[in-house]
């Protein structure tokens, strides 16, 4: 008989159509001029210069030129941008991972135990969800102070419900699938199932619930930091630089209109890429 | 491990008095039936009539509005129903496997062949991910999947029914399971692929020992694969006997009627095919007699009455009926309904 091998499947490189290259090549321009701020950015993002306060982009005064003008201190707004795409950054991945882990396993545990431990959590849900998220996060910060951590810790802890919620109706149907009674039936017991069979067959709408929620952290950041309760001056974040200029929105529009416009891209390329790896998973939407 | 003799006092799996409940009404009522090593013992019914509950029963996971309302299970001398969830874990898949209908939903959609058939070896040994794919390659050989190698990496979704069907049996008998519970698995197949997974199973089951309880309403399955036949009816056991014997001679109206129902390529062209009046009670409307009283021809009011015992009628052959010496009347009946 002869011999025929077949080579191996190697796990595929994620074949992506053009625009969602596009916009991965976005996304990653911003992670890296996030992470390289320090070494790219012209001008310290704190430096201030009373006398070339609110100055448009391309102005130049004593030798300096401002690429993205300055703000209401005479800082330099490319570089405070630069500087706020880190905080920003790490604060929104950080909150959306507490908040994905947090609302994920307590959603997948009521699914799949119900009785009184769905109870529980989905009535915990119920009383998170009806006190706004925002005011939560208020309360707590103005009780534990401000802080970068903190500011992660309240953000992820107020926002795990969405995903419980979520999650939990996901694994409702995915657990009454025969698919997931025949690995019972084989011996596997509840952590194993519902890391290995249920977790990856829930992962597309909760995909989409991280993508939505990356979005608003920035700007719940933002608006907490407006307030004096999250990152605290002068450290720069794109939240904070633009809840500045909003008063100086007719002098300098600038200094909103360039955080805010990275902000959209920012959050447009995550809900790209969100779409594209939610279908990515899916084997069979993978092979053709 | 301990039996397997095959010698005729051994039992792998032994049911007592077997009863579940939903909502109150019993839906398996009082069901006993040994399982002998090596043996297939079929149970048969219409939809409804509490086979795969029984089944479900045996490996202890029963739907959620179903309760355990009494009886006993054993695996060769070890109580099943009152193990522990944790210690079920190790019987479960090791001991007792379970094969479906839909033999494609019964596969994880995102995890390969391969990954799933050693998962089920992993459950239970304690062996590292590439001794596992490669026992699991040997074991989709064994099943008659034409190269393993490229399956081991694929999708249930790119497999077809019979070859995800194939790949079902090798995740249950990859553990060289005691018992192995077949819930139709063939009714979602067609024809051909259903003789050659039946052909598979026979062949299978041979070599590793193992003992099946086959569930299906197809009595054409139930000649081709089984020793004994368990006939189910409204819950309880209405006849069972070795397979020979239920064919030429039922002693159950029920199964005699039902056996007449079944088309037979020698009959008469234009013959009716015969049909069983009526419908199966639901489970309010059982009474305290013979839950097929209703449908039965030869049905009196003691039937209606009394609950018929399973009275012996030969070697290994129990019916629960009053009138297991009248089912001769029922030939004449049934020609009269042909004709």
């Amino acid at each position: 008989m002869a011999i025929i091998t077949f080579p191996l499947p190697r796990p595929r490189l994620p074949q992506m159509p053009l625009s969602v290259v596009l916009v991965a090549i976005l996304f990653v321009v911003i992670v890296v001029l996030a992470v390289l701020a320090p070494w790219i950015a012209p001008q310290d993002p704190n430096d201030q210069s009373l006398l070339a306060r609110l100055r448009p982009p391309g102005y130049t005064y004593r030798d300096v030129t401002y690429l993205l003008g300055t703000d209401d201190l005479g800082r330099d707004l490319l570089s405070r941008v630069l500087y706020g795409a880190r905080i920003s950054l790490a604060v929104s991945v950080l909150s959306v991972a507490v908040s994905t882990v947090v609302g994920v396993s307590l959603g997948m545990v009521a699914g799949w135990y119900r009785g009184w431990v769905e109870t529980l959590i989905m009535r915990a849900v119920d009383i998170m969800m009806s006190i706004p998220a925002i005011l939560l996060a208020v309360l707590t910060v103005a009780v534990l102070g401000p802080g970068f951590i903190k500011l992660v810790l309240v953000l992820g802890l107020t926002r795990w419900p969405r995903y419980t919620r979520v999650a939990f109706g996901q694994t409702l149907t995915v657990a009454g699938l025969p698919f997931i009674r025949a690995s019972e039936l084989a011996g596997a017991g509840a952590g194993r199932i519902l890391i290995h069979h249920i977790l990856p067959n829930i992962a597309g709408p909760i995909l989409i619930v991280a993508t939505a929620e990356f979005g608003l952290m920035i700007l719940f950041e933002s608006g907490l930091s407006f307030l004096g309760l999250g990152i605290q001056p002068p450290t720069p974040s794109w939240g904070s630089i633009m809840s500045v200029g909003r008063q100086y929105l007719e002098r300098a529009p600038w200094i909103v209109f360039v955080p805010g416009a990275c902000l959209f891209l920012l959050v447009f390329s995550v809900n790209v890429l969100g779409d594209w790896l939610r279908d990515w998973i899916d084997p069979r939407s993978r092979s053709r | 491990m301990s039996d397997g003799t095959g010698s005729d006092g051994a039992r792998t799996l032994t049911a007592e008095g077997l009863s579940v409940e939903i909502g109150g009404a019993r839906v398996v009522d009082d069901v006993s039936f040994i399982v002998r090593p090596g043996r297939v013992m079929a149970l048969v019914g219409e939809s409804g009539c509490g086979k795969s509950l029984t089944a479900y029963a045996i490996l202890g996971l029963l739907p959620p509005a179903a309760r355990l309302a009494g009886g006993r299970i054993r695996l060769g001398d070890t109580e099943l129903l009152a193990l522990s969830n944790r210690s079920l874990r190790h019987i479960r898949g090791r001991e007792i496997a379970i094969i479906f209908q839909e033999p494609s939903a019964s596969l994880d959609p995102l995890t390969t062949i391969g990954s799933q058939v050693a998962e089920a070896y992993r459950l239970h040994h304690d062996v590292g991910r590439a001794e596992a794919m490669a026992k699991a390659r040997d074991m989709l050989a064994d099943v008659g999947i034409s190269d393993p190698d490229r399956r081991l990496h694929q999708y249930p979704f790119e497999l077809s029914g019979g070859m995800c069907q194939r790949v079902m049996i090798s995740i249950a008998l990859i553990n060289s399971p005691k018992v192995l519970v077949a819930d139709e698995p063939t009714t979602a197949l067609d024809v051909t692929i259903q003789a050659q997974i039946l052909d598979l199973m026979k062949k299978l089951v041979a070599e590793h020992h193992t003992s099946i309880v086959f569930i299906t309403h197809d009595m054409g399955v139930v000649a081709d694969i089984a020793d004994e036949v368990a006939v189910m009816y409204a819950g309880r056991i209405a006849e069972i006997a070795p397979v020979q014997a239920l064919f030429s001679s039922p002693r159950h109206p029920y199964s005699a009627l039902l056996l007449a129902s079944v088309p037979r390529l020698d009959a008469a062209a234009k013959a009716e095919l015969p049909t069983i009046e009526g419908t199966v009670p639901t489970a309010e409307e059982f009474g305290p007699g013979c839950r097929f009283a209703d449908r039965c021809p030869l049905a009196d009011q003691q039937c209606r009455t009394e609950q018929p015992p399973l009275f012996d009628c030969g070697t290994g052959h129990r019916a629960a009926c009053w009138h297991i010496d009248r089912i001769g009347e029922l030939s004449k009946q049934g020609t009269r309904v042909t004709a």
